[in-house]
């Protein structure tokens, strides 16, 4: 009854389209409509709406955050090299992270991140 | 299978854990174990490697050799193995002693082997095309992706984003490996990219380089060479200064170690040697490796004692250092530390210093020590170019030479110290060590003013808290009363100057001093006089709350808003097991700070739960302020909920006037009606709910909100969020927790409960003797459907006790009301209202119009699901019109 979950809203063109994208994330399928469909992953929720021809705004560059391990972002990394072997891969940053910035199917940027795990110590 | 040789391995793409199990060569092992910081194992493999002998085990013990810096030794095993890898091996080494002669001869050996490719454009002014032609895999692809980093970092301008990107592969491709020491070099190059574009004084690159060298530590001493510590502890003493002293230590305990390694490897061969002798065997080849041993002691033995020298100086400049900064931190004031800085510059060398205040146009002399400057104008110019720039200058004058520092931002100054060139040559670390004092100087100077600024502020709070209407209290660690404000002691009973009693040893405030030391936020607590609302926060060195008089926190809500919260879950009568259930589910979600939104027919009790939910919440001693959203003109709603700043609008008031979130404060903000909220409002609220924070109108103070949130609506918010109505966001925003409560016409059972209820409060209340209810009475009542829900049947009952004759105890007649309703809704056809006026034949048949009216617009709104604009349209009236028989009618 009672859920303690962080929502991320986004705007699809196809929902269809979008889910298997978001299932390589780790997001499953919670409940689905024809107005759009809610997907979980642990203690986050994805509210993916269906709006007809959505473009994304092009001023706005990123739409969401997720916290991915890092096989799942290769595996978008992999993806994306057979389409272009030169695409850019995960990126280091000062706070111990890689990013990664995946394109969904409808064209909205989502920022993945993980955490650099520790050799050495 | 064919076994893995050290060429696969070094273009594995596989974790090289893995590959060690699977490896059969000891001297592939070696390699492996080398490369994942393993260097035991590594040592014990090479050992047996070296007894197996074979050119693997010459290119393990060369590669192994210049992993841990040992050029000398990787040079020979790789002569010996004499194969392609050996030979770039070998060219490496032989450049790393500087014999580039060799290494081109031995680089045409290698061929196009992988390394080769990599040694080869060691020699090239662009290494990058060649680079290029190295394989992308393996511990092999991401060392020449570093390679080319740090060849992009040397481009003028540095390619920065490049770097950053072939390193980002490589540390990637590299943690999959488990590559530990080639993780590490990565890691330490990162360190240069953050820098690379930076400004000199951009103190948060710098903090991001010294994040990278921090990381890249533990991988470099686990599977690092000497040069690679070496490399890193110059990289410390640029980015991270506090390190450096760990660093030295770390670096002695390696040469330490390399001293017993070799000792150990010369014994070994003087043992072989006379074993050979012994049988009258040849020991040339043996000597010749004893010679190479002698020279490994000689240089690592150089190499510790140059280390325990220079950790000798330098702990020695140090200490210097360290004594001089004590000094300054006695320094309290702007003008002592005017008056002292110069003499204590002059404690670490050189002299003359001169302190220089570049605050105008003209650089003033502030103090100077020592003899005159040959060149006084000559240094006020550096001075000024040196604050200028926001680095360091020199001045030569022929006999001396002075280092200029600029000091300071908000009072730029500059320190030139100088230093006679015969006696002292100013270099890199003289100019380090007096930064270090001078940042610390800076820093004196930062803090005198702040100690200052502190004084003024300290007399200025004091008076502040004396005028706050609250009671404010601070306590020490041990619970000694420190501070107290006159609200405070008038709560308390205490007097002003009472400090040094602990509160928990005054008569009466035991409760209140335990309440204050756990921390507490809004507990009710009694004092002998009154009973307060405390609010404690911990700080260094003790814990400082607010005392509040329990009922004017209240009143003053309930004053500006009119709600205050008297119901419970008592209040709420029912046993129908969907009633139950949404009791069950409100009692649960009470303890959370969950957004509820409840929904329900009008007349169901949406508020009463809400209420009920604030009463049983660990908000309930906070204000519950409520707002009925569809009652408030849609120009007042947001100055309502946001409230105003002074002169936001015509007609605002002069002091300005907070909104319901303002006044809810910790509390509850009930949005009743939320579902008639105006869509442009709802993107506000959406903001609210999303980032907790409102602004007043004409303001732009963000102030944060803290309360709860529950939004009622009689809507069915589903359907208006697909019309358009409602945002859809916003939506699963309140819904974050639904309770939806039955019609009565659903839960008929509990009608008599209710009812009974009902009279027995009524009979309580005027001191009468209950008031039974006939069976007949009570059968009606059951039937009928109670299209007013609770609310219906409540003030059906009110009406018709307060009309019945003090002398009866009995409720005998139903009331006509409902007896029509039921005669009505025994006719067979729909729609109702056409057939009843078509039936209206008989006298007794005929309702009043109002009543026919009524029902029309319930009707036409269940139809509809409770959308207005459709209801209207289906009655043929316009939207208005209908809200206002809604409202005649007290529909929702």
């Amino acid at each position: 009854m009672v859920h303690s979950v962080e929502l991320i809203f986004l705007q699809v063109g196809d929902v269809e389209g979008a889910l298997p994208f978001y299932a390589k994330l780790g997001f499953e399928p919670r409940s689905r409509d024809d107005k759009g469909a809610t997907l979980e992953r642990g203690g986050t929720q994805i509210v993916l709406e269906a709006v007809d021809g959505y473009v994304p705004d092009p001023n706005e560059k990123v739409r969401a955050s997720i916290a991915v391990p890092m096989e799942m972002m290769e595996a978008l990394w992999d993806e994306a090299t057979e389409v272009d072997p030169d695409a850019p891969g995960p990126s280091l940053v000062a706070e111990g992270v890689f990013e990664y910035i995946a394109t969904d199917p409808s064209g909205n940027a989502v920022r993945l991140k993980s955490r650099l795990p520790e050799l050495g110590r | 299978m064919p076994s893995i040789s050290i060429d696969d391995v070094l273009l594995e793409t596989k974790p090289l854990n893995a590959l060690l199990a699977k490896a059969e060569s000891p001297a592939t092992r070696a390699v492996i174990a080398a490369l994942i910081g393993d260097k035991e194992a590594s040592e014990n493999e090479l050992a047996e490697a070296r007894s197996e002998g074979g050119t693997a085990a010459d290119e393990a013990i060369a590669w192994v050799a210049l992993a841990e810096g040992d050029p000398a030794r990787a040079e020979v095993a790789a002569a010996r193995a004499g194969t392609p890898l050996g030979h770039a091996l070998g060219a490496d080494a032989l450049l790393e002693l500087s014999r580039r002669h060799e290494a081109e001869e031995r680089l045409e050996a290698a061929g196009d082997h992988p390394f080769a490719l990599i040694v080869r454009a060691r020699f090239l002014p662009d290494p990058l095309p060649l680079l290029d032609d190295v394989p992308k895999r393996g511990v092999i692809g991401a060392r020449a992706r570093r390679l080319r980093a740090i060849a992009l970092l040397e481009h003028d301008p540095p390619d920065v984003e490049s770097a950053h990107s072939e390193l980002s592969t490589a540390a990637w491709r590299l943690l999959r490996l488990g590559a530990v020491g080639e993780l590490g070099r990565c890691y330490l190059t990162m360190a240069d990219v953050e820098v690379a574009n930076a400004d000199p004084k951009d103190v948060e690159a710098r903090q991001r380089a010294a994040q990278w060298l921090a990381r890249a530590h533990p991988l470099l001493h686990r599977a690092g060479s000497v040069n690679d510590l070496e490399r890193l502890r110059r990289a410390f003493r640029r980015y991270g200064r506090r390190a450096i002293d760990r660093l030295v230590d770390e670096d002695l305990e390696k040469h330490i170690e390399g001293v017993r390694r070799d000792r150990s490897r010369v014994q070994d061969l003087l043992a072989a040697a006379a074993e050979v002798r012994s049988t009258g065997g040849d020991t040339s080849a043996l000597d010749a490796q004893l010679v190479d041993a002698m020279e490994g002691v000689g240089e690592t033995q150089e190499q510790l004692i140059a280390s325990l020298e220079q950790l000798v100086v330098d702990r020695e400049r140090l200490g210097q250092l360290v004594a001089v900064c004590r000094k300054v931190f006695l320094l309290d004031t702007e003008e002592e530390l005017d008056s002292s800085v110069a003499s204590l510059a002059l404690e670490l060398g050189g002299v003359t210093c001169a302190l220089y205040d570049l605050s105008g146009e003209e650089a003033v002399l502030v103090d100077r020590c020592g003899p005159p400057l040959p060149d006084p104008r000559q240094v006020a110019a550096a001075a000024r170019a040196s604050t200028d720039a926001g680095s360091p200058r020199s001045a030569d004058d022929g006999d001396g030479t002075s280092i200029i520092i600029p000091l300071g931002e908000r009072r730029p100054m500059a320190i030139a110290v100088r230093r006679l060139a015969s006696k002292a040559r100013v270099g890199t670390d003289d100019t380090e060590r007096l930064q270090v004092f001078v940042s610390v100087v800076e820093a004196a100077y930062v803090r005198a003013r702040h100690a200052a600024a502190v004084r003024e502020a300290g007399a200025r709070d004091a008076a502040t808290l004396e005028a706050i209407r609250e009671g404010v209290v601070t306590l020490d660690e041990e619970g000694h009363v420190r501070t107290t404000n006159a609200a405070a002691r008038a709560l308390l009973g205490i007097e002003a100057g009472v400090s040094d009693i602990r509160l928990r040893d005054i008569k009466g405030l035991r409760a209140l001093a335990e309440a204050i030391e756990r921390g507490v936020e809004d507990d009710a607590v009694p004092l002998p006089q009154v009973e307060v609302l405390v609010r404690s926060k911990r700080y260094p060195g003790g814990v400082v709350a607010t005392l509040r008089e329990l009922q004017s926190a209240q009143r003053l809500a309930q004053k500006l808003v009119g709600t205050a919260a008297r119901f419970t879950f008592e209040d709420l009568i029912g046993r129908d097991p969907s009633f139950m259930d949404a009791l069950a589910d409100a009692r649960r979600v009470a303890a959370t700070d969950a957004p509820v939104l409840i929904t329900g027919e009008s007349g169901t009790g949406k508020e009463l739960l809400a209420q009920a939910v604030h009463n049983a919440s660990p908000r309930s001693h906070q204000p519950f302020v409520g707002l009925n959203v569809a009652a408030i003109p849609r120009e007042l709603l947001e100055s309502e909920l946001f409230g105003y700043e002074r002169g936001a609008f015509t007609g605002a008031r002069a002091r300005g006037h907070a909104g319901r979130f303002e006044l809810a404060d910790r509390g509850t903000v009930l949005l009743d009606e939320i579902g008639d909220m105006p869509y442009e409002m709802q993107a506000k609220m959406l903001r609210v709910l999303q980032e907790r924070v409102v602004q007043r109108l004409g303001g732009t103070r963000e102030i944060p909100v803290r309360a709860r949130i529950i939004a009622t609506t009689h809507r069915d918010l589903e359907q208006a969020v697909e019309d358009g109505a409602f945002r859809l966001d916003l939506f699963y925003r309140l819904r974050v927790v639904h309770l939806k409560l039955p019609p009565l016409r659903h839960r008929k059972g509990d009608v008599r409960l209710l009812v009974e209820r009902y009279l027995a409060r009524h009979s309580e209340r005027t001191g009468r003797p209950p008031i039974q209810v006939a069976p007949e009475v009570m059968s009606d009542l059951e039937r009928y459907d109670w299209p007013g829900n609770v609310r219906e049947l409540s003030n059906l009952v009110e009406g018709v006790v307060a009309l019945m004759p003090p002398d009866t105890s009995v409720w005998r007649e139903t009331p006509a009301t409902i007896r029509r309703a039921l005669r009505a809704s025994s006719f067979p056809a729909p729609p109702m209202v056409e057939s009843a006026v078509q039936r209206a034949l008989q006298p007794a048949d005929i309702r009043p119009l109002e009543e026919v009216e009524r029902r029309a617009v319930e009707m036409a709104l269940e139809a509809c699901s409770g959308n207005v604009a459709k209801a209207a349209r289906a009655l043929g009236v316009a939207r208005q019109t209908l809200y206002n028989k809604m409202k005649r009618y007290d529909l929702r």
